[in-house]
């Protein structure tokens, strides 16, 4: 215990030697910390963005094949030939993998309410005329859309949506509203009301479990179909929110418009996903792939941000562990006679190196604090400045791109720990001096030298 | 066999031809003071190193209690064993007078409870007040790092004593002060107490004298 004591009042009895040592250490932790919060921030990202560009799957044309296979059929013409349809069904199929993490699918019916109102009235549109034509006209008044993932859907999450009055839809046929269609047409939570999907013509009843107050643009600036334009059907506050089973146990599949997303559970599954899928039926011309490019175009100058981190930790690591060993291994000239002092009184040589090693580790941390603090808030804005370089030099060198602009970043838990580390290997480099003194010179030795 | 012997012993420093000590034999009881007088440069520090630990003779053996301190844990032996003090004070020159007491009582594994208390006692018997004794050593005359020195190697107790020149900065009465606390710690505490010395004034308090015109005993 006085071992320690006395290291602790050696820091206050040498202040001048100690403020240098610990103005060293305090700089190299410094700048550890923000290379090392950096560059752990950006590997998350990276192992984020590969996971999430390597997983996410795209079905695209090949139109090198698709051509190929049409040319016996070209009869001379020019025109290219369309490639065959996904269908609804199939998509629906694919989705049911075991080679999946997730996926997300929205589906989209077009409706007709004959018995209420759309918001903004029924004008303009699209009209289905069934077989006995102009008796059997159905116009498109509303979407009804489907959701597989419940919990987030979309502008729910952004807030610009919100239930206000009963609950999210829950079970098939269930559906929430807006707030103003539900008003329109006197409609309140626990109220049914039919609807009929335009091309089948299949009539279902769907009961409200919620309504839902709307913040968003009203009629978009662009919608899918000119022809829709103007119509009710475009107008947001028509749309009435159900979940997949609703659409998917009730309509012909031929009649929905289906939007998937898979996301591979890791992006080696990619092959076995194929075959799985090209078994369910996806056409020969499709390509299954994932979007690396994406990643590397989005991605390139953080993997830059990384390295320039490394480089800097290590450049300064390597410069500044030299300095550090030379000012303590001069520091250790000036405390040969007190080591000898010590050793002459009694003191084992254990005990010696323990209190120098106690001296060290004390003010490293306390440097490991500061740096930490200072450290942790200077690492954004020097990030932010490297983001901005590494953008520049990649958009110069590759044509621009759509880039990653901002990169938060944090104290990762595996960064303290390399820190830490870090931290206490300085403590044993600017005590290593003075250990091997120690260890070698005996008392006698030392003492005789300054008599 | 006294409570020390140096048994045949003889020094020779690396790199040189010459012996400092050749074959030096003494016994050195409890309760007794012993004063070794010498020239300048005959070799009664390096005697002193050897007795006190901080190194071994090339040749022969210095024997604690019938022991070889060849055998023995040097370290312990000069923390618990022997009291040293030195020509050149040896103290921890950023440390306050207080603070190089207490922590040779540290290093010792002293069990006194209030050691600070101790500690004041032992350097106000030297003649250091309270004032000084919290100031630097740094800050301090020859005369008072000499008292300081006397009261570190009294702090833990030991068996034995050994001062090189311990009044070789005093003034007359605090040297007699000195010398008659050493003779006390001999004679009334039963400790082994050896002095080295060029003055014939300490001489006189020694119940065994060596070297000079009484006794050789291997100084080359």
């Amino acid at each position: 215990m006085y071992i320690i004591q006395n290291a602790l009042k050696n820091l206050v009895r040498n202040k001048g030697r100690n403020s240098l040592v610990g103005i060293i250490t305090l700089f190299l932790i410094l700048a550890t910390t923000v290379a090392l919060i950096i560059n752990s921030t950006t590997k998350e990202i990276i192992t984020d963005y590969k996971t999430r560009f390597g997983s996410k799957i795209s079905f695209s044309v090949d139109f090198d094949k698709l051509m190929s296979e049409n040319v016996g059929n070209q009869n001379g013409t020019m025109s290219v030939p369309s490639a065959p349809k996904i269908t609804s069904e199939q998509y629906v199929q694919f989705a049911d993998s075991k080679y999946l993490q997730s996926y997300q699918m929205d589906m989209l019916a077009r409706i007709g309410i004959p018995q209420l109102q759309p918001v903004g009235g029924r004008m303009g549109g699209a009209t289905f005329f069934g077989e006995d034509g102009e008796q059997s006209a159905l116009s498109y008044d509303v979407k009804l859309l489907a959701y597989s993932d419940t919990d987030n859907l979309p502008d729910f999450s952004e807030g610009l949506r919100k239930i206000i009055d009963g609950t999210m839809f829950a079970g098939k046929n269930e559906c929430i509203i807006s707030s103003e269609f539900a008003d329109l047409n006197g409609l309140s939570v626990g109220d049914t009301f039919s609807v009929t999907e335009v091309i089948g013509r299949q009539e279902i009843t769907l009961k409200i479990s919620g309504i839902y107050a709307d913040a968003t643009q009203a009629t978009p600036d662009t919608i899918e179909g000119v022809i829709f334009l103007d119509g009710s059907s475009a107008n947001r506050r028509n749309e009435i929110l159900t979940v997949i089973d609703t659409l998917e146990q009730n309509f012909e599949m031929n009649n929905l418009a289906v939007n998937a997303e898979y996301e591979l559970k890791s992006p080696d599954c990619l092959d076995s996903f194929t075959a799985e899928v090209r078994e369910k039926g996806l056409p020969d011309v499709y390509i299954v792939t994932t979007d690396v490019e994406s990643y590397n175009k989005i991605v390139s100058p953080v993997e830059g941000l990384s390295k320039i981190s490394l480089l800097f930790m290590a450049v300064v690591l390597a410069i500044g562990g030299v300095i550090l060993l030379l000012v303590t291994t001069m520091a250790i000239r000036e405390r040969k006679y007190e080591i000898g002092v010590l050793r002459a009184m009694g003191m084992k040589k254990s005990k010696a190196a323990i209190m120098l090693m106690a001296e060290m580790v004390t003010i490293t941390a306390i440097c490991l604090l500061a740096g930490l603090g200072v450290g942790n808030a200077l690492a954004q804005p020097v990030t932010d400045a490297l983001i901005a370089g590494q953008i520049k030099t990649v958009g110069e060198l590759s044509g621009g791109g759509q880039y990653l602009q901002n990169v938060q970043v944090h104290l990762t838990p595996e960064a303290s720990f390399q820190i830490g580390s870090i931290a206490l290997l300085l403590a044993l480099l600017s005590s290593a001096a003075g250990v091997i003194f120690i260890a070698k010179y005996e008392p006698m030795k030392i003492l005789s030298e300054r008599n | 066999m006294g409570i020390l012997t140096l048994d045949h012993v003889s020094y020779q420093y690396e790199g040189t031809r010459k012996k400092v000590l050749n074959g030096v034999m003494m016994d050195f009881d409890p309760g007794n003071l012993y004063v070794i007088m010498g020239k300048s440069g005959a070799g009664k520090s390096t005697l002193l190193s050897l007795i006190s630990g901080l190194d071994l003779p090339t040749e022969g053996d210095v024997l604690f209690h019938g022991k070889s301190l060849k055998e023995l844990n040097r370290d312990d032996y000069r923390a618990k064993s022997i009291g040293v003090i030195f020509q050149g004070y040896n103290l921890l020159t950023n440390a306050t007078a207080l603070e190089n007491i207490i922590l040779s009582m540290n290093i010792s594994g002293s069990r006194i409870k209030d050691k600070k208390q101790f500690a004041m006692e032992l350097l106000e018997k030297v003649g250091i007040d309270q004032e000084t004794a919290n100031r630097k050593v740094l800050k301090l005359s020859g005369g008072e790092q000499q008292r300081v020195g006397i009261a570190r190697a009294l702090s833990h107790n030991p068996d034995i004593l050994i001062a090189d020149e311990p009044t070789g900065n005093l003034d007359g009465d605090t040297e007699e002060n000195i010398m008659g606390i050493l003779q006390g710690l001999a004679h009334e505490e039963n400790k082994c107490v050896i002095v080295v010395t060029h003055s014939k004034q300490v001489s006189k308090y020694a119940d065994e004298l060596w070297g000079g015109k009484s006794r050789n005993f291997g100084f080359c």
